[in-house]
């Protein structure tokens, strides 16, 4: 997930911020699997975290999906539905951006870990 | 709460961890994908599309135990998941912007949504669950090689 969050701070296309999400993702769905296993404390507070990332991921991959599907659908660059998405893409990327800078201000990877005890 | 066959029990090994939980998930898992019909609503489909992705990552925890026969089996799941994950995106499209959306759009993402889940069911019903594959499944989760190596 740290490779995906560091690409993505890198790169704005469609395919990085689809990868992240999947990789934030992963990363929840083990830690709710095998919950039992690690720390209440230091799992919620990650899952925590990492549900303001992906609430962030998910806007800027609604706004592509609904592009894509949009102009698959007929509807062309021009047409104002479609330059009001991409600006929200714009304004929710930049958001995205933002978590991610933050998140990569602190040894993060490191602290998960510690927390997890691996 | 969990079923006590799907819980995890941190003082047996991964093997045996493996061998008593994955069967049972994935006979839920058939079961419940039983369920779905042609009138299905979205919201089921939906809840199915998490639960394929739930089995997916639980069990690409396990590839290193099994080894490259799960990876296979786990890229049996990839269609339903493609499927589902498109028939979503229709209907969250629809239901978001579904009065800011031309008649002709509208048209063009329902029809895509009704070949979507067509597409989910075929594959479901001539492939993924087509006579014995779910006992497959089961045996293959119950006595793999490397599992019983690991004893």
């Amino acid at each position: 997930m740290a490779f995906q969050a560091r690409q993505a701070t890198i790169r704005a296309d469609a395919e990085v911020v689809h990868d992240l999400r999947v990789s934030i993702r992963r990363l929840r769905e083990c830690l709710r699997t095998f919950a039992d296993l690690y720390p209440a404390g230091p799992r919620k507070k990650i899952r925590k975290e990492l549900r303001k990332l992906m609430k962030c991921a998910e806007q800027v991959r609604s706004a592509d999906i609904a592009l894509e599907l949009l102009e698959a659908a007929g509807l062309g660059e021009t047409q104002p539905l479609i330059r009001e998405i991409r600006e929200q893409r714009a304004h929710y990327r930049t958001q995205l951006h933002e978590e991610l800078t933050a998140l990569a201000g602190h040894p993060y990877t490191r602290t998960w870990r510690g927390g997890l005890g691996l | 709460m969990k079923h006590p066959a799907l819980a995890w029990k941190p003082y047996e090994s991964a093997a045996l961890n493996a061998r008593r939980v994955l069967p049972k998930m994935v006979r839920d898992y058939f079961e419940a994908g039983r369920k779905l019909k042609p009138d299905s609503v979205a919201r089921r489909m939906h809840g199915f599309r998490l639960k394929t992705k739930h089995l997916r990552y639980t069990l690409e925890a396990f590839v290193s135990l099994y080894g490259p026969g799960l990876k296979q089996k786990i890229d049996s799941l990839r269609p339903i998941q493609n499927a589902l994950g498109e028939l979503n995106d229709c209907e969250v499209l629809l239901a978001s912007l579904h009065k800011r959306l031309p008649r002709a759009v509208r048209a063009h993402i329902r029809k895509r949504a009704g070949e979507k889940h067509k597409e989910f069911l075929r594959y479901w019903r001539e492939e993924f669950d087509a006579a014995g594959e779910d006992k497959k499944w089961e045996q293959y989760l119950t006595r793999s090689t490397r599992l019983k190596a690991a004893r």
